[in-house]
């Protein structure tokens, strides 16, 4: 696992969990690769359980499984100063650990702030990903009849 | 902070973000800046006892051996591989289970680089197989340089339902 970490490869969830994201550079064809491996549990939740039920991946996948979002910190430090007396030192060390949502999410726990997910708002690159999967399960149901 | 699309001030406020002038226009445009694949499928199924996997069109069989216990549960004794004649896509073809739980068969399709899964190459496989069940599908999401999604994006940005990093 550190090696990965060294490699730059990322992961989310586990094998034996209903979901597994890897996310790498794949430098063989020279993008950044977000791989979802959805596992048994998941696809019977959803009743995937055919070849032409996927189709439906994409709804099954974006945005409840793969979703991009941004703090917003305006609302945040109005809740903060409105709410808790350091409010103030808090947002600006919130701030500093920014480069990594799950430290920002950990150090806004420690102080109190257990529902962080109200101040995430979902950037605009999520309609550009639920186009492409739309437009990926397009094509292979096209392939299919 | 930049993110696609936008950058974010320190203040919060939003403001549109400029292209990398590095990059031609003509370029980018050429480029899908998201492209999805499927790339891998692993799928159970049930077969009559002792039947051995199929002559798959299109594909070669690359290797058909035994496999020995990688944990401490044996699982199946052996494994054929098979090789596509067209593309890179690979199928690892499990049986002569070693438990009576286990399902006669397990296979693994492995997409090509490139192009993905087609249904048509899944289908081929799903053809000789009876009373199947999907293990794994898993899906890539390609971002090309364009979009700037890269390890430290992620980190800022990603959230994968309630699932979380494992460092």
């Amino acid at each position: 696992m550190r090696n990965e970490e060294k490699n730059g490869k990322l992961r989310y969830g586990s094998r034996k969990a209903s979901k597994l994201v890897r996310c790498y550079y794949k430098d063989k064809l020279g993008v950044y690769r977000v791989e979802v491996e959805l596992h048994a549990s998941l696809l019977r939740q959803n009743d995937i359980s055919t070849l032409d039920d996927f189709i439906y991946l994409p709804d099954v996948i974006c945005p409840r499984h793969l979703l991009f979002v941004d703090v917003d910190w305006k609302r945040l430090g109005q809740y903060l100063s409105n709410n808790l007396d350091e409010g103030q030192q808090i947002s600006v060390e919130a701030r500093r650990s920014a480069a990594s949502l799950r430290r920002v999410r950990r150090y806004l726990k420690k102080k109190g702030v257990v529902n962080f997910h109200r101040f995430l708002v979902p950037m605009p690159v999520n309609e550009e990903v639920g186009r492409a999967l739309k437009r990926w399960a397009h094509h292979f149901k096209k392939e299919a009849l | 902070m930049m993110v696609p699309g936008r950058g974010v001030m320190s203040s919060g406020d939003v403001r549109p973000c400029k292209r990398p002038a590095h990059r031609p226009t003509h370029e980018l445009s050429m480029m899908t800046p998201i492209e999805v694949r499927l790339d891998r499928v692993q799928i159970l199924s049930w077969a009559p006892p002792g039947r051995k996997p199929p002559q798959l069109e299109g594909y070669k069989v690359v290797r058909d051996c035994f496999v020995r216990c990688q944990t401490t549960t044996s699982t199946y004794a052996r494994c054929r591989e098979y090789r596509s004649m067209t593309n890179d896509t690979k199928i690892f073809w499990q049986y002569k289970r070693l438990k009576g739980w286990l399902k006669p068969w397990k296979i693994t399709i492995v997409a090509d680089d490139e192009n993905g899964l087609s249904y048509e190459e899944v289908e081929k496989i799903l053809k000789h197989c009876h009373r199947y069940r999907f293990l794994v599908v898993e899906v890539a999401v390609d971002f090309s340089p364009s979009v700037d999604v890269n390890r430290r994006f992620i980190r800022q940005h990603a959230v994968f339902g309630k699932s979380r990093r494992h460092a």
